[in-house]
């Protein structure tokens, strides 16, 4: 092929490969949609073109060594350069050539592009924001500058970018789940939704939809993750895969029976998977059947006995339902089988914690941390046994040093926080800012965990900063409407502002619910083992 | 004015007591403001002859009831003027037997630091129940005051005879509180018609047929206690003829149900009617507001003393009222659990109170502990008001997991510095204060009328400790015993405002308080080291009739009889 044709080719195709080209791969994890469309880009320049690549590249290469200052050859060498995945040598030329024609938008916008695809979000704005500023109409930079938008977080423009470009967006699965992204970030759930549904049906198949029910899930939208994965279960080529999540999303939900029906139905068709066994454990579990529940664990235990996840699976499960004779039990026997193991150690301190068998966790929680100084869930427990003891000093260090070494673990930092809360002396301002940093960083990590709204509330009443107060209560409670203390404290904020009838109402819940809580006690609980 | 010193109590010490009273004053005060070894209680339980043990009728069935009793009374039963103290014993469980016979005791106060047990001459020695604690008042105004003992599965009204005996008027007076386990009792008069009504704190219905079963660490032990249904409150009103009227649905006490093991009668929105602050275990603490028409609200949600700030109901066993920063209002102790932290709530005169628990310090000082009986006196005298609060932990094997917890806990005497921060005074308070005890009861009086409280505490299965107040003495003070004529003739309701110099000071006589005993009705003014050679004094009686006193001596009991006769 000539350099002229090759050229022209990729001016075709570089738009092209961003909104007209199929795809058929099948991704088993959702990838971002900037490693998506950059394999599409390649994929279509393989698909699409016999010409070898490298003789094309030769030629402008000998091109460029005739004419350095020609933009189009340096353009146009970038170009190949990056449908062939050579990111960081492509853009050079695409430098080169701008900096000779500055007003070639293809050129930038094909550097941005190319940024983009190396992870320089900000230089990939910077470029397709000019791209727009000389061509306002520009749609292929709007959908690029959306999705570069969303993957820095700035949802709201991301948002209103893509909005406009619909056409080009429910073009492509990875667009449509970026916009549906960016507005579940907004909390603009039916937008999300309205657009995870032009999934349904779409050319791309099943998979698509599948990662679109993964991507709602992961926002916890469960009804509309079902409603994605249900349509596809019987044309989706792992069965086992979407009927599992399926069933995941119905348990999220807290729809166990659906939940079971799905299992033992999936089940029923040959896909037992180990996975499927042990969620089916936890649906018994949350339905109160545990003999049945024993039975899930068990199956999934000797499917892959190697597996150390199932014994903790079944002792935890065993555990929050209070029936710590057999947890423990259970735990001794993970940690038997597995002795070098720091989680099923964590296990077995987790169960001695709720025994309130303070030694022997403290014994169990410093083994499985010495095991795996890393495993979160053993650093907490003993931090947590540290605390029940009232070894307060030894404690705070547990947390610190958890709080260092887990900077991104949200529930630890809560933990932490509650600790510093809890403790009896009086507060002076640094350690409320401290508790506040704690708080505020675990909810930036996670912000779907009420307690921490609600403590951050609690806090803000006790500043008489009864705006900020109002609105994590009231997150608190719309994120866990059983948690009791949120509406309690919404009373007293709503009385302390005069509101009566809100405070009233919120009282009233706040009765109905501990009424409940008094229903659930655990008739056979020894007084003075509760623990904080 | 119906002021006159008719009872110089100390006058009625033997003449050695009295000169110690007179002459040690000076030195005590140099010894304890240098810290010295004198300490500021003894226990004198020896001495004094106590020898009477309490029976729990613990048992491998372990019924909750085995670690709840220990009522106890300061009370003045035969009017010499001297306090005695009235014991309230548990009793057998079916695997839980005595090998004697399982009495109350009635110790007569002999005016030389002695006591004699004499429940069985007074009639008061046995109970058809198990017993739980006392309320000792006036219900009839006879001048003689009576005892109201609760338990399970009754309770029991005992008539002061007034020559030394008591009658059993239950079943007469409408009392009994059949099938019910109670623990406190609250004599107030809430309608304000001249005689004390009685409030009672129920429990649950126990039952020694069916026994619930909990285990820690394989071991039986005590359930926790929501495992226990509660039980609504029960208020009776009082006729004027010895009989009762059970008013708990007409008042709207009976739609509290929960687990209530304390209460305090006190006038707490100043209105001049008496209200209701009641402690319960692991159920709201209830803020019951007199409405003047016979009935009570709830504001415990407005006053923020229901919950905690993370929505706990507290185990709330034990509390007290009383003016702990001085300016007028009341503030309420509420003991709890070990690591829930004992309660203070300060009232500055409107909704919400203020949690103190923290910035008193109590938090950190209690957070070991179980507490019981809780009880503010000025220890001192020197015009702010202390806290002594019993521990003790129900739990026999909560060592085996805690070691800051212990299964017996001490006696603490907290000292107010004056802005409501406590500081524990266990170094320099006695030898009491460094064991440990499985304390429930405990109540306040002076035994010896020297101008200083002392205090009396029950354990479990063990002799009650008797303490006396070395040092209170030391500053200058003022006592009062009201008798009301219009009102209620213990006067329980009425607001004291002391005047001395330019120190302000309030008080109230409550109803109830601590937890499961009864104390000495008089009221008690510490007055520091200078006092002002003339006190004034200004009393709202609980009729809503206003007095006004001056030139009171200190150093001296008033007996104070209300102005217009009924």
């Amino acid at each position: 092929m000539s350099l002229r044709n090759i050229l022209r080719t990729i001016t075709i195709l570089l738009p092209a490969v961003f909104g007209l080209l199929n795809s058929s791969g099948m991704a088993s994890a959702l990838p971002s949609p900037r490693t998506a469309l950059h394999a599409n880009l390649h994929i279509t320049f393989r698909d699409s073109q016999d010409n070898d690549s490298a003789k094309q590249e030769a030629e402008l290469r000998e091109a460029i060594r005739h004419a350095p200052t020609n933009a189009v050859y340096l353009g146009q060498l970038g170009s190949i350069l990056a449908t062939q995945n050579k990111l960081g040598e492509a853009v050079p030329y695409f430098e080169r050539a701008l900096k000779l024609n500055p007003g070639d938008v293809e050129t930038r916008r094909n550097l941005a592009t190319s940024h983009w695809q190396l992870g320089k979000l900000a230089e990939a704005r910077k470029n397709l924001e000019i791209v727009l500023k000389t061509r306002p109409d520009d749609t292929l930079a709007m959908l690029l500058l959306g999705m570069v938008s969303e993957d820095l977080g700035d949802d709201e423009r991301a948002a209103n970018l893509l909005a406009r470009v619909i056409p080009l967006v429910r073009q492509r699965p990875e667009t449509i789940d970026s916009l549906a992204r960016a507005y579940y970030h907004l909390g603009q759930t039916d937008k999300a939704r309205n657009m995870l549904q032009m999934l349904v049906g779409h050319p791309f198949g099943p998979e698509a939809v599948f990662q679109g029910g993964r991507l709602a899930a992961e926002f916890k939208d469960y009804d509309t993750a079902e409603k994605m994965f249900l349509p596809i279960q019987s044309t989706y080529p792992d069965p086992a895969t979407v009927n599992y999540n399926l069933a995941l999303a119905q348990f999220s939900a807290k729809r166990y029976a659906e939940c079971e029906k799905t299992l033992l139905a999936s089940v029923g068709y040959g896909h037992g998977t180990t996975d499927a066994y042990a969620l089916l454990g936890w649906t018994y579990q949350k339905q109160d059947r545990l003999p049945e529940m024993l039975k899930a664990f068990e199956k999934a235990i000797n499917l892959e006995p190697a597996n150390q996840t199932y014994y903790i699976d079944l002792g935890d499960a065993l555990a929050g339902k209070k029936n710590y004779g057999t947890a423990i039990e259970v735990a001794k026997e993970a940690v038997k089988r597995f002795p070098s193991s720091s989680r099923t150690y964590s296990l077995k301190g987790s169960v001695e914690l709720k025994m309130y068998l303070l030694t022997d966790a403290l014994n169990s929680y410093s083994k499985a941390v010495e095991l795996d100084p890393k495993n979160p869930r053993a650093a907490l427990g003993l931090a947590l046994t540290q605390w029940n003891m009232d070894r307060s000093d030894e404690a705070a260090k547990s947390f610190e040093e958890g709080a260092r070494r887990f900077p991104d673990n949200a529930f630890f930092l809560l933990k932490y926080a509650l600790f510093l809360l809890n403790a009896p002396g009086e507060r002076d301002a640094a350690q409320d800012a401290r508790i506040k940093s704690l708080l505020k960083k675990s909810e930036a990590l996670d912000d779907s965990d009420a307690e921490t709204h609600f403590q951050l509330g609690n806090l803000s009443m006790k500043e008489n900063k009864y705006g900020e107060a109002l609105t994590e209560l009231q997150t608190a409670a719309r994120l866990d409407p059983e948690l009791s203390k949120a509406h309690l404290v919404l009373a007293r904020l709503y009385r302390r502002a005069g509101r009566e009838e809100e405070a009233e109402k919120e009282t009233q819940f706040h009765r109905k619910l501990k009424a409940q809580e008094e229903q659930s006690t655990d008739v056979n609980a020894a007084i003075g083992t509760r623990h904080p | 004015m119906s002021v006159f010193s008719r009872w110089r109590y100390r006058l009625l010490l033997p003449k050695t007591a009295a000169l110690v009273c007179l002459v040690i004053p000076p030195c005590l005060l140099t010894l304890a403001a240098s810290g010295s070894s004198v300490e500021i209680f003894t226990d004198v339980t020896d001495a004094a002859g106590i020898t009477w043990k309490q029976f729990s009728g613990e048992s491998p069935d372990r019924f909750m009831i085995e670690a709840a009793s220990g009522g106890v009374a300061f009370v003045d039963y035969d009017g010499d003027g001297l306090l005695d103290i009235f014991l309230v014993n548990g009793g057998e469980t079916p695997k839980g037997k005595s090998p004697g016979p399982v009495g109350n005791a009635l110790y007569h106060n002999l005016g030389n630091g002695k006591f004699e047990d004499v429940a069985a001459g007074a009639g008061v020695d046995r109970l058809p129940f198990y017993g739980m604690g006392v309320a000792a008042a006036d219900y009839d105004n006879d001048g003689f005051p009576d005892l109201y003992v609760t338990g399970t599965p009754r309770a029991a009204l005992f008539h002061n005879n007034g020559d030394g005996t008591f009658t059993d008027v239950t079943e007469k007076a409408g009392v009994k509180n059949e099938g019910r386990w109670s623990a406190c009792a609250v004599w107030f008069d809430y309608d304000r018609d001249g005689y004390l009504d009685l409030l009672v704190c129920n429990y649950t219905q126990l039952s020694f047929e069916n026994p619930k079963v909990c285990e820690f660490n394989g071991i039986r032990t005590y359930c926790d206690q929501k495992v226990y249904g509660g039980m609504p409150l029960t208020l009776y009103h009082n006729n004027g003829n010895g009989t009762f009227t059970d008013v708990s649905h007409s008042s709207g006490v009976d739609k509290f149900i929960g687990r209530a093991l304390g209460a305090v009668a006190i006038d707490v929105d100043d209105d001049g009617w008496p209200d209701l602050f009641v402690a319960r275990d692991a159920s709201p603490n209830l803020l019951l507001i007199n409405k003047h028409d016979g009935t009570f609200m709830d504001r415990g949600d407005e006053a923020e003393i229901s919950f905690d700030e993370n929505g706990v109901a507290k185990a709330g066993m034990g509390v007290d009222a009383g003016d702990v920063l001085g300016k007028g209002h009341p503030g309420f102790v509420v003991t709890n659990f070990n690591d829930e932290f004992h309660s203070l709530f300060i009232s500055q005169g409107k909704y919400p109170f203020e949690d103190w628990t923290t910035r008193s310090h109590l938090a950190s000082l209690t957070k070991s502990y179980v507490g019981w009986g809780a009880h503010f006196l000025d220890y001192d005298n020197d015009g702010n008001l202390d806290l002594a609060i019993i521990n003790g932990h129900l739990n026999q094997v909560i060592e085996m997991s805690r070691g800051d917890v212990k299964y017996k806990q001490p006696l603490l005497l907290l000292r107010n510095n004056g802005q409501g921060v406590l500081e524990n005074m266990r170094a320099s308070a006695g030898e009491a204060f460094q064991k440990g005890y499985s304390g429930r009861g405990l109540a306040v009086g002076d035994y010896d009328n020297d101008g200083a409280t002392d205090l009396i505490f029950t354990c479990l299965n063990s002799r009650p400790v008797l303490l006396h107040n070395n040092v209170g003495a030391g500053n200058s003070w003022i006592g009062f015993q009201l008798v009301g004529t219009k009102s209620n003739r213990d006067a329980i309701g009425a607001k004291l405002i002391l005047q001395a110099g330019n120190r302000k000071l309030v008080r109230w006589i409550t109803g109830g308080s601590s937890y499961l005993s009864s104390h000495d009705k008089r009221v008690l003014f510490g007055l520091g080291k200078q006092a002002p050679e003339s006190i004034d004094l200004q009393i709202r009686w609980p009729s809503g009739e206003t007095q006004s006193l001056s030139g009171l001596k200190p150093r001296n009991y008033h007996f104070i009889r209300e102005p217009s006769q009924k």
